[in-house]
């Protein structure tokens, strides 16, 4: 395979495979998402459900995407395709880069749940009580 | 399989284990903690996920970045070809029998301890990636908590 070629193939490989990890946590996720959003509103709990894979995707494509392939000693496209080791290089820097984002959504993801599991509460009938006025 | 691979997989695999060690150590007072109500004991199951694959996310970043190592003949061809040529005038030096050669044995261990280096640089980049995730998790644990660990249910009260 031709580097030029394998530039192609690997540009969209790791894309496809970037969107199918997040799709995969989002999957992985869903049913316990469901239970942790039972006590939630309805509305808002169908935002929740349909919201993680797009948030997940989005932080993977913006792992993907903020991995350029120019540098310093790679200034033009012929350099860039004339260094194998440096299309690996980067493969594996768009690997990194994508898991990296796909934890951060997931941290921001689950703070948010909580704010949302509160506003729950908030709206949910008054049977739970704070311990300071229990027995 | 390449010692190259062979050394990629074996971070990707020590990586895995220090995620999973972290999430058996964290998961049962995890446990007790999404036990305080109703409302967090129906989300136990999900920031238990979250954690586990926020660790495995975390520990196999470094070790992405980092990349498949180079083999060491590879790096030292160019000193090997930098090297001058002997002058004719000098005497060359006999040829040595090739079962007198020490270097297999030689070159084995370089690879070894290569690739145990780079293992080693991997996993402390891990370590430190680990750290932060999972700092940044315990805060979103505690926001969670205060948000909503004091509120009991009525029955349980």
């Amino acid at each position: 395979m031709t580097n030029e070629r394998y530039l192609v193939v690997s540009y969209f490989a790791a894309a496809g495979a970037g969107i199918l990890l997040a799709l995969l946590t989002a999957l992985f996720l869903s049913s316990p998402l469901t239970r942790a959003l039972q006590q939630v509103a309805r509305p808002l709990a169908s935002v929740f459900r349909r919201f993680l894979p797009s948030w997940l995707i989005l932080a993977v494509l913006l792992g993907f995407l903020s991995v350029t392939y120019y540098d310093c000693s790679h200034g033009t496209y012929q350099k860039i395709v004339a260094d194998r080791h440096h299309l690996v290089q980067k493969n594996f820097e768009q690997g990194s880069a994508m898991t990296e984002y796909l934890a951060v959504g997931l941290s921001a993801y689950g703070l948010v749940l909580g704010l949302s599991l509160l506003g729950g509460l908030r709206a949910a009938p008054p049977d739970r009580q704070p311990p300071d006025s229990a027995p | 399989m390449s010692i190259e691979a062979t050394v990629f997989l074996v971070g990707l695999a020590m990586a895995f284990a220090i995620a999973l060690v972290l999430f058996v150590l964290v998961y049962p007072p995890l446990r007790r903690m999404f036990a305080l109500n109703s409302t967090l004991q129906s989300a136990r199951s999900f920031y238990a996920r979250t954690f586990f694959l926020i660790m495995l996310l975390a520990a196999w970043t470094p070790l992405l970045e980092q990349g498949v190592p180079t083999t060491p003949a590879t790096e030292q061809k160019p000193q090997a070809q930098a090297e001058p040529a002997p002058a004719a005038s000098e005497p060359q030096p006999e040829a040595v029998p090739a079962a007198a050669e020490p270097t297999p044995p030689a070159e084995t261990d370089e690879a070894f301890m290569t690739a145990v280096w780079h293992v080693a640089g991997g996993l402390k980049s891990v370590c430190l990636s680990v750290s932060i995730f999972l700092a940044v998790y315990v805060v979103v644990l505690t926001v969670l908590y205060a948000t909503l660990g004091r509120i009991r249910d009525a029955s349980g009260a």
